[in-house]
């Protein structure tokens, strides 16, 4: 990534010093801010406000009601404390952890799968994306319950089997696992960043692979694999990204509780519950400030470790 | 790995990609008469797991259709798909339940919907682009921000961001949620059509601005047919996300005449007392169509990969 | 770069300015654009047949006074929170807001909501005193009960049948003969628990209060109104019907927690009985399609008098402190609280109206459920003493914060000793911040 090594460039160069640009580069540096304009105006005026204010309000008493008191780091401090809020960073790390390899798993796998050489792919493809597209719905609520519930379709499954089920949502130990498989059964969105990516590797490359006698497997490895990594990566990253604010299927399944026993309390979820149940909007913001950390961090060593496995044609 | 494949890759595509026009069909056929050369057996069987596979898939919609069909009080008594009765009047009077007719709350999502695609599909390409093949200072720290710009989680920006829009007086109107969109505030296609542009040989513009093409050319004429596929992806995701996207419509839009589908689907639930449950699984059938439909059409053009773009 | 970063910068620091002084400040004026020309904004929550209903009476009230418009905004129940502490904090709220008793001391204790006293469009007098004590904090009035309900248990009369039970006489029943029903028709269903454990506030709130405690502390702001024996014992009566067997396994407990009304264990036919508030009758019998019955809590002693039942206001009418048009706010409230024609509308969909003309009016309208209700609520009066007042500032979650102790206790994994101490010390954390 040529980002990162930019960074340590402009690093190392002395600050005060500053090269002077060639007429060259200086137009290319304004059609860069031609095509950037729409975003840095969203930037400046939509992104980067809020985004200072929620700062700002993580240093202070804010109850959404009443103007925000300034309480230094209390916000911070008070995170030491919070022994729910320690359990919920566990709980999301624990869900980022198993669910995001999984999921991306289950969308390369069939991505490749349902990329091309069959007929009715287009259908599967469609069938495929189906449970992706009732994502957050209020009706996920409902049939989790019927699936995974005491009296659901699992334990009617098992019960065929002689096996004695168990309340998969309402026990503790079992609750954070049904979330991660609904997260990997909503595989839609990475398999069709996928299937994208697998569209953009010109043909031409296999051909030339099948003409060597090359294999199905070994062409998956010289040409798939490292052709598909850029978007691999971003897919990684984003999914990393979005599973760190989990949000809404916990909402949505345990009815914004976060339970039993929190123990599908994701880290968003208690960030929700202290800014819009409890009225503690500057705790909530220094927590997602604290999220933010984390994110970024990850991110960054994704980052730094992408030198090494993704391939840019650039 | 890596490294022995790209002096490969780099030499290829330019040449291969100007004979293309003509090509694809034949190559398609070849591709599939090889495969129907394979056993059938092997065939059948890999449609066989499709289909099991695609049964688990497709169960939660069956269900939702299913108890869009039973009377309120059945949906929650009775698990399976069998239907005792056929209650087609959840259809009728969820249409109809709110103070507009259903198809009213559709039109508004699709205005919101089709607002929020051109805003991203105009405004995150272009930063893309910019991002993935120019050069300027600074580059990776907006790369930097810009992906912290969606670090943060929604519910700790609403309220300020709530403010902004509110002194603006744009509140109950589409603005908050479409405007955001035109100014490439989501920063998740930003970096997908950031690593889609990066995955295009770079000979592609070299050999263009060798002809003097300048940029502007260069991204409408070379880089955006070529990447279709991230085009489409965006298209998909936008329209998906816009359509069920309940929080930040919820927020802005306070006339029940501007709610927009998700909001007016939560209006037939209330979690202390009866809730119109089959009136809100028959809606829910009939929003799904519209996103089942792009969903159908669209991925027609994500699979139209390079070798069918040709380059004029 | 320099071309744009100077401009940059600039824009930057000034939106940073404009968030920052909006959303800290916070006091400037505010409200609707329209300032005092009666156009007026109301919201709600509820499902379909409530907005249906409410915008009926809106349509009453606009035909009534000309020249003014009332904006009807509606959400689901959780969605209407969000939205409501956002538009507040925007400076932006409606004017008249329908209000919760865990959430109107937040928004009173906190200046957001006008003294409904000092209104002079709004006529107060035919509200006894007692429901508005409901709404008053401090020295003010800022919700009006929009009707009122009791926390009962529910019975199935079919299930009960069938179970060969006879249904107790709620004058006189003590908790251990609801042990000894619960128990005799879990034994003789066998799929069919005999109860479902009640454990929202409303429970807990009933139990204290036979023993004569509350269960916020009304003397000492910010702390809790038990003592520590009475909480104790009231997470062992739960394990008392759990292990008699009289009620449902912790996780159907915990699956119908996180759920939706029609999911819950009685609804669904799980339990022959269930606690719930008097007005979910209608509800119940629909969703069960059975003969429900409501009945009086058990008592310790077998008098109805001690059995520390309550009249609860199901919502509150509020007016917005931030509306810039309160004398149109108030005289809108005014018409939904004591004008027959809008009572005739909700009938008692927010509970049965706490102004005696309004509840005599609706008499006549109403189908045999709600009948029920309202003799119910009528016959319980002589035994109904003082209500609780609303929750303290802080408290939206306790209800959810007692669920999850009931469940951890359930499920042995935490013994009462240490759900008691654990959940009291909470509760007062949430409440002393206020």
């Amino acid at each position: 990534m040529s980002a990162l090594t930019e960074v340590s460039r402009l690093k190392k160069e002395p600050r005060g010093k500053k090269r002077k640009l060639t007429a060259a580069e200086k137009k290319e540096e304004r059609v860069s801010y031609l095509f950037l304009a729409p975003w840095l105006v969203g930037l400046v005026l939509i992104t980067i406000g809020p985004m200072a204010a929620s700062l700002y309000l993580s240093f202070t008493d804010y109850n959404l009601l009443q103007p925000p008191e300034w309480t230094g780091l209390e916000n911070y401090s008070r995170m030491f404390e919070d022994t729910r809020l320690q359990n919920s960073l566990g709980v999301t790390f624990l869900y980022v952890f198993v669910s995001v390899p999984l999921q991306l798993i289950a969308a390369l796998a069939l991505a490749l799968i349902l990329d091309r050489g069959m007929r009715g792919l287009s259908f599967y493809r469609s069938i495929y994306y189906l449970p992706s597209l009732l994502g957050g719905s209020v009706a996920i609520a409902v049939l989790w319950r019927q699936i995974f519930g005491t009296s659901g379709l699992i334990n009617q499954l098992l019960a065929l089997v002689g096996i004695e089920g168990m309340g998969w949502i309402a026990d503790p130990s079992t609750a954070l696992g049904t979330l991660m498989v609904l997260n990997v059964w909503t595989f839609g969105a990475p398999m069709v960043i996928f299937l994208a990516g697998l569209r953009q590797i010109p043909t031409m490359y296999y051909e030339a692979a099948a003409m060597d006698g090359a294999s199905k497997v070994r062409q998956f490895t010289t040409i798939t694999a490292p052709l598909l990594t850029p978007i691999i990566f971003f897919n990684l990253v984003l999914q990393i990204i979005g599973a760190f604010q989990s949000f809404t299927q916990a909402f949505v399944v345990s009815g914004g509780t976060g339970g039993p026993a929190d123990s599908t309390m994701f880290f968003t979820l208690y960030l929700y519950q202290q800014g819009f149940g409890n009225f503690n909007m500057g705790y909530a913001s220094a927590m997602a400030w604290l999220l933010l950390l984390i994110i970024a961090a990850f991110t960054f060593i994704n980052f730094i470790a992408s030198k090494w496995w993704v391939f840019y044609d650039d | 790995m890596t490294t022995n494949i790209a002096p490969q890759t780099s030499t290829a595509p330019a040449a291969g990609l100007k004979q293309t026009p003509a090509a694809p069909p034949t190559r398609r056929k070849n591709r599939n008469s090889e495969e129907l050369g394979g056993s059938a057996g092997r065939r059948l069987l890999k449609h066989l797991v499709l289909i099991a596979f695609g049964i688990i898939m497709l169960y939660p919609l069956l269900w939702m259709l299913v108890s869009s069909l039973r009377p309120n009080d059945v949906i929650f008594r009775e698990a399976g798909l069998w239907l005792t009765s056929f209650e087609v009047s959840n259809y009728t009077e969820g249409w109809n339940a709110l103070q507009s007719p259903f198809g009213h709350y559709m039109i508004n999502s699709m205005i919101v919907v089709i607002g929020s695609i051109i805003g991203n599909l105009v405004s995150c390409s272009m930063a893309a682009y910019a991002f993935a093949r120019l050069k300027f200072r600074r580059r990776n720290l907006l790369f930097a921000i810009m992906l912290m710009t969606i670090m943060l989680p929604i519910h700790v920006i609403i309220v300020p961001q709530y403010i902004i829009f509110s002194e603006l007086g744009w509140v109950n109107t589409f603005i908050p949620l479409v405007l955001p969109k035109l100014l490439a505030t989501d920063a998740f296609f930003v970096f997908l059509m950031v690593q889609f542009i990066r995955g295009l040989p770079k000979e592609l513009d070299e050999a263009a601005r060798i002809d003097g093409c300048g940029h502007v050319r260069i991204f409408t004429r070379i880089i955006l047919p070529l990447m279709m596929p991230a085009l489409a992806t965006t298209t998909i995701f936008t329209f998906i996300w816009t359509w069920n996207d309940f929080f930040s419509q919820l927020i802005y839009l306070t006339d029940p005449e501007m709610y927009t589908v998700p909001v007016a689907l939560r209006s037939f639930v209330d979690s202390t007392a009866t809730s119109s449950w089959g009136s809100m699984f028959a809606m829910s059938i009939v929003s799904l169509l519209p996103v089942f439909l792009v969903f159908l059409f669209g991925q027609k053009y994500l699979v139209k990969g390079i070798a069918t773009t040709g380059i004029k | 770069m320099k071309k744009f970063s100077r401009p940059a910068r600039t824009l930057t620091a000034a939106s940073l300015a404009v968030v920052l002084g909006l959303s800290m400040g916070a006091c400037g004026n505010g409200g609707s654009e329209s300032a005092g020309d009666g156009n007026l904004r109301f919201s709600w929550w509820g499902s379909d047949p409530r907005h249906e209903a409410t915008q009926e009476i809106i349509d009453i009230y606009e035909s009534n006074n000309e020249g003014v418009t009332v904006a009807g905004e509606f959400s689901d129940f959780s969605g209407y929170w969000d939205k409501l502490a956002t538009t507040t904090a925007g400076r932006d709220a409606p004017d008249v807001i329908t209000m919760d008793e865990k959430y109107i001391m937040e928004y009173a204790g906190r200046g957001a909501l006008t003294d409904l006293t000092e209104l002079e469009n709004l006529d107060l007098s035919k509200f006894p005193e007692a429901a508005l004590d409901l709404g008053r904090y401090e020295d003010g009035v800022y919700g009006l009960s929009t009707g009122q309900n009791a926390y009962s248990v529910m019975v199935n009369a079919d299930l009960f049948a069938e179970a060969g039970v006879e249904i107790p006489d709620d004058s006189t029943w003590t908790w251990d003969d609801y042990y000894e029903i619960s128990a005799t028709i879990s034994e003789n269903l066998g799929e069919v628990a005999g109860t479902d454990y009640g454990a929202l506030d409303g429970d807990l709130r009933i139990w204290l209060r036979q023993n004569g405690e509350k269960l916020y502390s009304e003397d000492e702001p910010g702390t809790v109104g038990y003592s520590p024996e009475n909480l104790l014992s009231w997470f062992e009566h739960l394990l008392h019907v759990r292990d008699t067997g009289g009620g449902v396994s912790a996780a159907q407990f915990t699956e119908a927690a996180a759920g939706t009304f029609e999911a819950e264990n009685f609804p669904t036919k799980k339990t022959a009985m269930g606690w719930y508030w008097s007005n979910q009758l209608g509800a119940l019998r629909a969703a069960t399609g059975d003969d429900i019955r409501i009945l009086r809590v058990p008592s310790p002693s077998g008098n109805a008098e001690d059995n520390g039942m309550y009249y609860k206001a199901s919502m509150y009418w509020s007016v917005s402190s931030q509306s810039d048009d309160q004398a149109a706010a108030a005289d809108f409230v005014n018409f939904l609280a004591n004008d027959p024609a809008a009572a005739e509308k909700m009938l008692v969909d927010r509970g049965v109206p706490a102004n005696p003309d309004m509840a005599a009016a609706i008499e006549p309208k109403l189908d045999e459920s709600q009948q029920t209700v309202v003799s119910f609520l009528e016959e319980i009066e002589p035994e109904v003493s003082d209500s609780p007042k609303p929750s303290p500032i802080g408290a939206g979650t306790v209800q959810e914060t007692i669920v999850r102790y009931v469940g951890e206790v359930l499920f042995d994994n935490l013994t009462p000793e240490e759900a008691t101490e654990q959940l009291t010390a909470e509760i007062e954390g949430m409440i002393s911040a206020g």
